[in-house]
């Protein structure tokens, strides 16, 4: 593979193959954690060690497994680096935890993960494996970041916890409900549809 | 049928290996999350009874199923008890921990767990609203318009029911 796509490998899912907003995976942490920028964030970080990891893994054993078998191989694999995360992230990093900790077991079963080792890590090499994985935690942990913030400032007047709005303002809550989840993530792949469809002309 | 149990191999070798791995791993960090959740508790137990100093398990008093844990100050007194309470809120349970002084007075309150409506309910967890128990007992009731937040009805009170069940059982058996 050249080099030029190695970068094409870390660089095209953050915005123009974005896992959330432009192939909607992996929607349920998606829509239930994002309810402030700091929450969205530390999933996305969460999502994208176990991403890395889980394709390095798959693509180091891919020849060992008969293609009938490899989804619950694969299940294995990324449910076990899941446990090792939270294992260790509640005993050294045990704020992070208290934060995380409910969400973290729904990363086993983010279609984000399965889909990069059944699409990718299963027919490539280690580092491009790497590479993809890097990249489409990045980009996941970008859509998770842009929508908790939005979320954050219009329902809560804050950004990252820090007050923006004076008291007088009366934020509105629906936004940090659930409700609001649908509504931000539609405005946003709409606002993206219509200035492709721009470029497009 | 060859083939079945090639795969059948295969899975087994994975788990094997993944069972493993969790076993050493958890051995590493099991020791470590007992600690930690141990300061956690031992942390907010201080925060409620800011005189303690120490918290003795070994001496703790069940009361009406409810358990209060013995705080020492550093000459060894006893200065009160901090207990852990649960209460049903509006979509779980809420856990805080009560600091009670030798007299059943509130000496604080912490809210540990809860997952009550974001933005909402949530505000049970907020220290200035969890700083208005202090100096209350048994004798309080629950004043919507002091202790109650726009939105939320149900999460407050079921603080001051759990507040309420935690002072009476204290009464009971603990206090002398």
């Amino acid at each position: 593979m050249a080099k030029n796509n190695y970068i094409k490998l870390l660089t095209d899912p953050l915005i123009k193959g974005n896992p959330v907003f432009v192939l909607l995976l992996g929607l349920c942490p998606t829509l239930g954690v994002t309810n402030s920028a700091i929450n969205g964030m530390a999933m996305g970080l969460a999502t994208l060690v176990v991403l890395s990891c889980s394709n390095v893994i798959i693509s180091a054993i891919k020849k060992l497994i008969p293609a009938k078998v490899r989804i619950p191989a694969y299940i294995i694999v990324i449910a076990t680096l899941v446990t090792i995360v939270q294992m260790v992230m509640q005993g050294y990093l045990p704020e992070l935890y208290a934060v995380l900790g409910l969400f973290l077991p729904l990363i086993v079963v983010n279609c984000i993960i399965l889909g990069r080792a059944e699409s990718f890590a299963s027919k490539n090499g280690i580092f491009p494996s790497l590479l993809d994985g890097i990249g489409n935690g990045l980009g996941f942990t970008l859509a998770l970041t842009v929508l908790g913030s939005i979320r954050e400032i219009l329902g809560n007047g804050s950004f990252f916890g820090l007050q923006l709005t004076p008291p007088t303002f009366q934020p509105a809550l629906i936004f940090i409900l659930a409700p609001g989840a649908f509504i931000t993530i539609g405005f946003i792949i709409a606002t993206q549809n219509y200035i492709k469809m721009k470029k497009e002309g | 049928m060859n083939r079945l149990v090639h795969y059948g191999a295969v899975l087994l070798v994975i788990a094997a290996i993944a069972a493993g791995l969790l076993s050493s791993v958890n051995t590493i960090t099991a020791p470590q999350i007992e600690k930690i959740n141990k300061e956690i508790v031992n942390e907010a137990r201080k925060q409620v009874l800011p005189l303690a100093s120490e918290f003795k398990e070994n001496e703790q008093i069940t009361s009406e199923g409810e358990i209060f844990i013995p705080g020492y100050d550093t000459n060894g007194n006893l200065v009160g008890y901090a207990s852990t309470v649960k209460t049903n809120g509006y979509s779980g349970i809420i856990t805080f921990v009560l600091g009670l002084d030798i007299k059943g007075t509130i000496t604080g309150l912490k809210v540990t767990g809860q997952s009550e409506t974001p933005g909402l309910g949530t505000n049970v967890d907020n220290a200035d609203w969890q700083s208005l128990w202090i100096g209350r007992d048994k004798s309080y009731e629950f004043n919507k318009s002091v202790d109650g937040f726009a939105g939320a009805t149900i999460s407050p009170q079921a603080v001051f029911t759990g507040v309420k069940k935690s002072t009476k059982a204290f009464e009971a058996e603990v206090k002398n």
